[in-house]
């Protein structure tokens, strides 16, 4: 049966945003946001490999880098990284709406933020749209104190979503057993009243694959350090999925 | 005497003067002869008295004077009459003989005068009263109203009955009124018809018009205007009857009734051929006819689709194209069959992947199918995740685990203890973990600090085989002696991995949750070789690894550990982990690798030839999916690869082949023909260069396996590599040819 052109054209029209409409729905990222006021706290260590472990079991990753400062940008750079990445440091709500869209236009499963160390438009924007927060803490002294900032800041957007997100981990950062700090991290951090991670340790094997551009999971597999992160993304997919 | 005489004498002279005109000339011309009588008069009166009839005289000459003065006086007047007269100025003409006739009333002259003033006056007035009776008339005719003219000149007539004018005018005007009527007659009647026919009263006009026909039957003009009327009352008629039925179809059509809409339009067009309005409506009530077709169609797809009744929607999707043809709506439904279809298979595929463990690739088509806002979609999905995160830390519990034993072995205890840490903090209470941490703070203690913590290696794969501690290491010596309760624990995980197809994490919580239940330990004991051999796959040999052997190495905390932890290791001890190692970690042979090290041959992950690496996605989306061939063992073209222990025994790292080049098989015209379509799979020999050898076809259509092979023949692999030596290896190929090309 020979089609009238025109039927055939809209036929066609009709397959095309049927499809385009098909394709298009799909589940909204789960966004993890990596947080805390004091920097230096390991923030962009975690995010970049944390977005590798999660990129390496082939699920579909977008790293933003909320940090003006650039360092998850810069370690990206090298394009040695498994994950796609972009720069975007927040300033004002503008950028926050910015970041939104961002987030609601790709079609990853995860989104991993690098937010910087301040209260700003990315932390406001993290409370707002992340389903996860991760707070990486130091055994220092002003770090602990740094990060009841950020827990508060965590519950007041959890109230006011209403949804129980964000979610939160304390993750303890750079710890290093051999010292007393380091040994008492795990009790100091249970004060926060919030779920605890895995510790990610203080390594120069996070620092060696810094300098190559590469990911800890590329630059040293199964490698303690590397155990450091897979254990830190089972511990965020176990979260996200409680 | 002679005096009087004198003056009688004179008398008639006087009296003569009384003709007209004479008196004044004759006075004039005698100086005024009533002056001289005046004188005579007076002389006689002051010589008065010596005359005996003096006063006689003087009354004589009294009375001669008053004469002359009368004559005088009545001349003058009827002369100034005449004058008037002349003029036609009948009020002066009058005004003067009554002034004459107020001085000498009833002098006959005088009233002759008047009489003839009188009658002058009179046929005057007549003769302009004719004048304008005509004069109206005329402008009557001239404005076409001769009925008027008629009529004023009849009333001119009564009043002034024996006037020739008039009435030869009125005659003149009486002959033309019949026609002028009749003229007039018509235009009225055309005029009132032609506001009627203006104001669309066909009818009324018509009436009008033929009444001024039975009048004047023989008018041309009314005739045919009578004529055109009729066609146009006849026309509108028609005009309103075909719209009577334009709102009739146009109720129809709003009641969506099409099919009455349609009936009525039909025998419509009959009557009415061409008509605008109808031809429009016919596109509509077509259109609209169709689309109510297309909807029960539609309604019945959509409810086989609803029912999950996919060939019965393709049958009447199939029906609907042949009485419909082309219509987008049917390309739509189609589109939404094809999808559902598609959605179907999908979901097919992914629960055969879900089956299969094979959790990544079964949530990639999941997440991809799930937009369509489906339930099952949704629960599998959630069902893969779950078991692909249990998976993964299964996955990360045995390989950190490992890890932490590897580096208490190699004395990195500080290491191990941070690992350890971690995974408590993933898997807290875990006994396994705490015992390992023990085992590990225990090293640390004896161990003098390390003065500095070296970088961790990455190149594990090198690492150095350990027979001694493999030799040592018999599975479950320890746990047997001295913890009961942990080898129920074993037990409940083997029997677990048995009934569920559940991942480790998920085993050991069940393990965790069933420890609490007293089970007798050696109900658990006699069970544990009996479930774990079946699924297993465990040789005969296994039950033996149970009895106790002294640990012939000097450190026993880790060779404890190893061995605890390969026995209780749920996926390890079921065979169908060995898809899912290989799945989880395709291209990291570590484990086996160092897993190899530990004599279980029995436990070992074997990569299986008919794991199929994935099944197409878009299986029924029309094109030819060719999934990754999968690798079997590097033992060869042996079909026993599963009970190939040599392969891992070897120590060998495998890496799988990989396909290079492929080439898409041909759609047989036969095939396509006859609507064949299917998968077919076969098993080949990849050998040491890469080529595909030995193809043998497993199963499917034959029109389309020997497609299948002639294609496959043509690929090229990156051959599989054992150690790094290229080796031939089996693969089994699925090729699926979809239902639509």
């Amino acid at each position: 049966m020979s089609s009238h052109p025109v039927t055939e054209i809209t036929g066609q029209l009709t397959r095309f945003l049927f499809g385009a409409v098909r394709y298009t729905q799909r589940e909204p990222a789960v966004v993890i946001a990596v947080l805390n006021l004091k920097g230096g706290c390991g923030k962009s260590t975690i995010a970049i490999n944390l977005a590798c472990e999660l990129a390496g079991a082939s699920d579909s990753v977008l790293l933003l880098d909320n940090d003006a400062q650039g360092t998850a940008s810069h370690w990206l750079s090298h394009g040695r990284l498994p994950v796609q990445g972009q720069f975007m440091p927040l300033e004002n709500d503008d950028d926050g709406e910015r970041l939104v869209r961002t987030v609601a236009a790709g079609n990853q499963r995860y989104v991993v933020l690098d937010a910087p160390a301040h209260v700003g438009a990315a932390a406001l924007a993290a409370g707002k749209i992340a389903d996860l927060v991760l707070v990486p803490v130091t055994a220092s002294g002003i770090d602990l104190v740094a990060t009841h900032a950020v827990v508060d800041l965590i519950r007041k957007a959890r109230e006011l979503r209403r949804s129980g997100a964000p979610k939160c981990l304390i993750v303890p950062s750079k710890i290093d057993r051999r010292t007393d700090a380091g040994r008492r991290i795990d009790e100091q951090v249970r004060q926060f009243g919030e779920p605890v991670g895995p510790s990610v340790h203080q390594r120069t094997a996070f620092i060696e694959a810094f300098g190559a551009g590469q990911w800890i999971g590329d630059f040293a597999p199964q490698s303690p350090a590397h155990y450091d992160i897979t254990a830190l993304a089972m511990a965020v997919k176990r979260c996200l999925r409680i | 005497m002679s005096a009087i005489r004198q003056l009688r004498a004179r008398e008639p002279e006087g009296t003569s003067a009384t003709d007209p005109g004479a008196p004044i000339a004759s006075a004039s011309d005698r100086e005024n002869p009533i002056d001289l009588l005046r004188d005579a008069i007076a002389r006689l009166k002051t010589s008065g008295a010596d005359l005996p009839d003096q006063s006689q005289v003087a009354i004589l000459l009294e009375e001669a004077r008053d004469a002359l003065e009368r004559a005088n006086l009545v001349g003058r007047a009827i002369e100034a009459c005449q004058g008037y007269l002349r003029e036609s100025r009948f009020d002066k003409a009058f005004e003067v003989v009554d002034r004459a006739l107020v001085a000498y009333p009833g002098d006959p002259s005088l009233v002759a005068r008047r009489a003839e003033v009188e009658s002058r006056q009179a046929a005057l007035r007549v003769a302009s009263a004719i004048r304008m009776v005509l004069e109206e008339a005329d402008w009557f005719v001239a404005q076409d109203r001769l009925d008027l003219a008629v009529q004023q000149l009849h009333e001119a007539v009564k009043e002034l009955p024996d006037q020739l004018t008039l009435t030869s005018r009125l005659e003149d005007l009486e002959s033309l009124v019949p026609a002028w009527q009749q003229k007039r007659d018509v235009q009225a009647a055309l005029g009132r018809a032609a506001a009627l026919e203006h104001a669309e009263q066909w009818q009324a006009a018509l009436t009008v018009l033929e009444e001024a026909l039975r009048s004047y039957p023989d008018s041309m003009e009314l005739s045919a205007t009578a004529r055109s009327v009729q066609e146009q009352l006849v026309e509108s008629e028609r005009q309103k009857k075909l719209a009577r039925r334009l709102e009739l179809i146009g109720q129809r059509i709003a009641a969506q009734q099409w099919r009455q809409a349609f009936t009525l339009l039909e025998s419509a067009r009959k009557e009415f051929p061409g008509a605008d309005g109808l031809e429009a409506l016919r596109s509509e009530v077509d259109a609209g006819l169709r689309r109510s077709d297309c909807d029960a169609f539609a309604a019945e797809v959509r409810q086989y689709l609803a029912d999950g009744e996919l060939e019965q929607a393709e049958q009447s999707l199939r029906r609907a194209r042949k009485t419909l043809g082309p219509e987008p709506a049917l390309d739509v439904l189609c589109e939404e069959l094809e999808s559902e279809k598609a959605y179907r298979a999908e979901l097919r595929t992914a629960q055969v992947l879900f089956g299969k463990r094979q959790f990544k690739d079964a949530e990639t088509i999941l997440s991809r199918i799930l937009a369509q806002d489906r339930p099952d979609a949704q629960a599998l999905l959630t069902a893969v995740r779950e078991a692909r995160a249990a998976t993964e830390e299964e996955t990360f519990f045995d390989s950190g685990r490992e890890r932490a034993l590897e580096l208490i072995q190699q004395g990195q205890f500080a290491q191990a203890e941070d690992l350890l840490r971690n995974l408590l903090s993933l898997f807290p209470g875990n006994p396994l973990l705490e015992r390992d941490m023990k085992a590990a703070q225990a090293g640390l203690a004896q161990q003098p600090p390390e003065p500095a913590q070296t970088v961790e290696e990455p190149e594990i794969e090198t690492e150095p085989p350990e027979p001694v501690v493999s030799a040592a290491a018999p599975a479950g010596a320890v746990p047997h002696e001295n913890s009961p309760s942990r080898l129920r624990r074993t037990a409940v995980v083997g029997t677990a991995s048995l009934v569920l197809v559940s991942a480790g994490g998920a085993a050991w919580k069940l393990s965790r949750g069933a420890a609490p239940a007293s089970r007798p330990a050696a109900t658990a004991r006699q069970q544990m070789p009996a479930a774990a051999a079946p699924a297993a796959v465990l040789p005969p040999a296994s039950p033996a690894t149970e009895t106790p052997q002294p640990s012939a190495t000097a450190a026993p905390p880790p060779a404890i550990a190893k061995s605890a932890a390969r026995e209780s290791n749920p996926r390890a001890a079921a065979a169908h982990a060995a898809p899912l190692r290989q799945f989880v970690a395709p291209d990291t042979t570590q484990a086996p690798a160092r897993a190899s090290a530990i004599p279980l041959p029995p436990t070992q992950p074997v990569i299986t030839a008919d794991t199929l690496a994935s099944l197409p996605a878009d299986l029924m989306r029309g094109k030819v999916t060719i999934p990754a061939p999968d690798a079997p063992p590097p033992a060869a073209p042996q079909p026993a690869a599963k009970s190939a222990p040599s392969a891992p025994s070897s120590g060998g790292r495998l890496q799988q082949a990989q396909l290079v080049t492929r080439v898409l098989p041909a759609y047989p015209d036969l095939a396509r023909r006859s609507s064949i379509y299917g998968t077919i799979r076969l098993d080949a020999v990849v050998d040491e260069t890469g080529t595909v050898k030995d193809v043998k076809i497993v199963s499917g259509v034959p029109v389309l396996a020997l497609a299948a092979k002639d294609a496959v023949l043509k690929w090229k692999y990156k051959p599989a590599l054992l150690n790094g030596k290229p080796v031939a290896t089996n693969v089994t190929i699925q090729i699926n040819f979809g239902a639509h090309q």
